[in-house]
C-alpha cells in the first residue's frame, strides 16, 4: 500500500514536470513573441530588445524554461502583465471565493447525483426511473453557459427569488475575513444576515455547476446500484429479514459509491472549466473571471499560472481519490 | 416495462432524427431560412417572436431563427471537426502503437499518460488563447487536446485484434503494417470507434460552444450557437428568446447525440444495459 503510493508520488513529480512544460510551450511558443505583445503596435525594435533581455527571452528555450521552472518551485510565478502583481498572489487572493463555489457545486452534485441515482436503481424500470433516465442524459446535454442564463432569467428575473450577480449584497458589510469563505466567516462571526446574503448569492452560480456533474452521478450510481442489489450478499441480508433501509444504505449503497468515487476526481476538470465560464455570467469575483479577463488581455503569466495550478491541483486530487479508492477497497490493494 | 430492445431502438430512432434533422438544416439552411443570417432589418430590433420574426430578433434587428439555422453550420461543422481531428491522429498513430509494439508504444502511451492527466478543457483554454480568438483555432485546439483519447482507446481495440489468429498470419505473411491497419484493423474496431467518436461528438459540440460564448471561438458577425447565446446574454433579462432559442438548438444536437451513442453502445453490448 505504502508502495503504491510512493510510486505514485514519484509518478506525480514527472507528471507536474510535463503539465508545466506543456503550458510553457503553449504560453511561450505559440504565440510568436511575448516582447512584442508586451511592446505594442508602435514599439521602437530598441524597446523590444529590451523587454526580451528583460524577460530572458533572448536565451536558449530550454534555459528559459528551466528559470520558469525554478521560480515556481521557489513560489514565483511571475507578474501579471495587467496588474502588476504576482501572479501567485493574485491567484490565492481569489482563490477563496472559486473553491467556495466549486465545494458547494461538488456537495450539490454529490448529494443530488447519488439521491437520483439510487432512487432509479430501486425503481428500475419504472416511471420514476425513466424520467430520471431522460433528466439524467439532458443534464449531460446542456451547455453550463446556458443553464446559468435560464436561471437567472427565471430565479431573478420572473420569480424574483435570487438576488442579482455578485457574491455579496454590496449595502451589507462582509464578515471579517478569517478563512475567506463568506459562507463561514459570516457563520464565525454570528452574522446571519450576512449568510443569508452569502448563500442566496451563492445558491444559483453552485446549482448550475452542479447540475453538470449530477447527470453523470446519477447514470454511473444507478448502474452500480443496479449491480449491488443484484449480489448474493444482498439477498442473503433480505433472507435475515434485516430492514431494507440498511440494506440499501449500508450494504448496497457503500459499494455502489466504490466507482462514484473516481469520477469524482475526473470532474474537477469539468469543474474547473465550468467554473471560468459560469463565474463570468453571475460576475463572481474569483479565479475564473480573473482568468477570463487575463485571457483577453494576453496576460500570459496569469494564463501560465492558473493552468498549472489548475493541473496540479487536478493531478493531486485523482492521486487522493486512488488513494482513497485504495482504502476503501482491499481489492486492489494487491494490483497496484 | 420497456423491452430492452424498443427502449434501444427508441434512442436509436429519437437520435438519429434529431441528428438527421440538424444535419439537413444545416445543408439547405439557405433553402430553410427566411432570410440571409446577416440581414439587418432596423426598424425591428429585439423585437419579440412574432409572424415576421419566428424567434425574434437581436439588437440590430437580425431574424433570430435563420441566425440559428446558418449557425448550424459553424456549431456542427466545429464539432464534427474537432472528433475528425482527434480520430484521424489519435487513430492512426493510436493503430501502429497497437501493431509496432516495443518502445513505439511505450513512448505513447507514456505521452497519452500526461496528456490524460491534465484538465484538457483547461488547456484547450490556453491553447485558444495562445493561438488567437477564433473558430478553427478553438476547433483545432479541442481536436488536437482529443488526440490522447483516441490515441489510447485505438491502441486498446488494435491490440485486440493483434491477437487475433489471422492478423497473426498476416503479419507472417510479410503483409505490410499499412496493409494491416486498413484491412484488419480498421474494420475490426470501427463499431465501437464510432460509438466513441458519437459520445465525443456531443461533448465537444458544447465545448465548442462554450469557447464561442466566452468569445474565445466564433467572432461576429458569424452565427454561431455559443455565440448566440452570448450575444443575447445582456438582454436574458427582457428579451429571454434571443439566448433560449440557440441554447434549445445546443440541447438538442448534443441529447441527439448522446442517445444515438448510448443506442449503439447497447446495440453493440446488449450486457451493459446497467449503464
Amino acid at each position: 500500500m505504502i508502495g503504491i503510493v510512493i510510486r505514485r508520488l514519484i509518478a506525480l513529480v514527472a507528471i507536474i514536470i510535463g503539465v508545466t512544460m506543456v503550458t510553457f510551450l503553449i504560453a511561450r511558443v505559440i504565440p510568436g513573441d511575448p516582447a512584442l505583445l508586451l511592446a505594442g503596435p508602435n514599439a521602437t525594435p530598441d524597446v523590444v530588445a529590451k523587454i526580451h533581455e528583460q524577460l530572458g527571452l533572448d536565451r536558449p528555450l530550454h534555459v528559459q524554461f528551466a528559470s520558469y521552472l525554478d521560480g515556481l518551485i521557489h513560489g514565483d510565478f511571475g507578474v501579471s502583465i495587467v496588474t502588476r502583481r504576482p501572479v501567485l498572489e493574485e491567484i490565492t487572493s481569489l482563490l477563496p471565493a472559486t473553491l467556495e463555489l466549486m465545494l458547494t457545486a461538488m456537495v450539490l452534485g454529490l448529494f443530488g447525483g447519488v439521491s437520483l441515482g439510487v432512487a432509479a436503481a430501486l425503481y428500475r424500470n419504472r416511471w420514476l426511473d425513466h424520467v430520471i433516465r431522460i433528466l439524467s442524459v439532458t443534464a449531460i446535454s446542456m451547455p453550463g453557459f446556458w443553464i446559468a442564463l435560464v436561471l437567472l432569467y427565471l430565479f431573478y428575473g420572473v420569480l424574483g427569488w435570487a438576488p442579482g450577480p455578485g457574491r455579496f449584497d454590496p449595502l451589507l458589510t462582509p464578515p471579517p475575513s478569517v478563512t475567506g469563505f463568506l459562507l463561514v466567516d459570516s457563520l464565525l462571526a454570528l452574522d446571519f444576515r450576512a449568510f443569508a446574503s452569502a448563500a442566496s448569492h451563492l445558491a444559483l452560480p453552485a446549482i448550475t455547476l452542479a447540475v453538470l456533474s449530477i447527470g453523470a452521478g446519477m447514470r454511473l450510481v444507478r448502474g452500480s446500484m443496479i449491480e449491488a442489489l443484484s449480489q448474493d450478499y444482498i439477498r442473503t441480508a433480505r433472507a435475515f429479514g434485516l430492514p431494507e433501509r440498511k440494506i440499501i444504505l449500508s450494504y448496497a449503497l457503500k459499494n455502489a459509491l466504490l466507482p462514484f468515487i473516481t469520477v469524482f476526481g475526473l470532474e474537477l476538470a469539468s469543474l474547473i472549466f465550468g467554473s471560468v465560464v459560469i463565474e463570468s455570467i453571475f460576475s463572481w469575483p474569483g479565479l475564473g473571471s480573473f482568468v477570463l479577463s487575463a485571457i483577453f488581455a494576453l496576460d500570459f503569466p496569469v494564463i501560465m499560472g492558473f493552468t498549472v495550478c489548475a493541473s496540479v491541483v487536478y493531478v493531486f486530487a485523482n492521486l487522493l481519490v486512488d488513494i482513497v479508492y485504495l482504502l476503501l477497497d482491499p481489492r486492489v490493494r494487491g494490483i497496484g | 416495462m420497456m423491452q430492452g430492445s424498443a427502449k434501444r431502438r427508441l434512442m436509436l430512432v429519437v437520435g438519429g432524427a434529431l441528428i438527421g434533422f440538424w444535419i439537413v438544416i444545416a445543408l439547405f439552411a439557405p433553402l430553410v431560412a427566411p432570410c440571409q443570417p446577416n440581414d439587418i432589418d432596423l426598424d425591428a430590433y429585439l423585437a419579440a417572436p412574432s409572424a415576421a420574426h419566428l424567434l425574434g430578433t437581436d439588437e440590430v434587428g437580425r431574424d433570430i431563427l435563420s441566425r440559428v439555422i446558418f449557425g448550424a453550420r459553424a456549431s456542427l461543422l466545429t464539432a464534427f471537426g474537432v472528433v475528425a481531428i482527434g480520430l484521424v491522429v489519435g487513430g492512426v498513430l493510436g493503430a501502429f502503437a497497437g501493431l509496432i509494439g516495443g518502445w513505439v508504444d511505450l513512448l505513447a502511451m507514456r505521452f497519452v499518460d500526461l496528456m490524460l492527466s491534465m484538465p484538457s478543457l483547461v488547456l484547450a483554454l490556453a491553447l485558444t488563447a495562445a493561438l488567437g480568438p477564433g473558430i478553427e483555432n478553438a476547433m483545432l485546439a479541442l481536436g488536437i487536446l482529443s488526440v490522447p483519447f483516441y490515441l489510447r482507446f485505438v491502441r486498446s481495440q488494435t491490440l485486440l485484434v493483434r491477437e487475433m489468429e489471422y492478423v497473426k498470419w498476416s503479419e507472417q505473411a510479410g503483409a505490410s503494417l499499412w496493409f494491416r491497419l486498413r484491412r484488419h484493423v480498421a474494420p475490426n474496431i470501427a463499431g465501437p470507434v464510432v460509438i466513441i467518436a458519437t459520445l465525443h461528438c456531443g461533448a465537444a459540440l458544447l465545448a465548442g460552444a462554450a469557447l464561442s460564448f466566452i468569445g474565445l471561438g466564433a467572432q461576429p458577425p458569424l452565427a454561431e450557437w455559443g455565440a448566440l447565446v452570448s450575444a443575447g446574454r445582456h438582454y436574458i433579462l427582457d428579451q429571454w428568446w434571443y439566448s433560449l432559442f440557440p441554447g434549445v438548438a445546443i440541447l438538442s444536437v448534443s441529447v441527439g447525440l448522446n442517445l444515438l451513442g448510448d443506442g449503439l453502445r447497447d446495440l453493440l453490448d446488449p450486457q451493459g444495459d446497467a449503464s
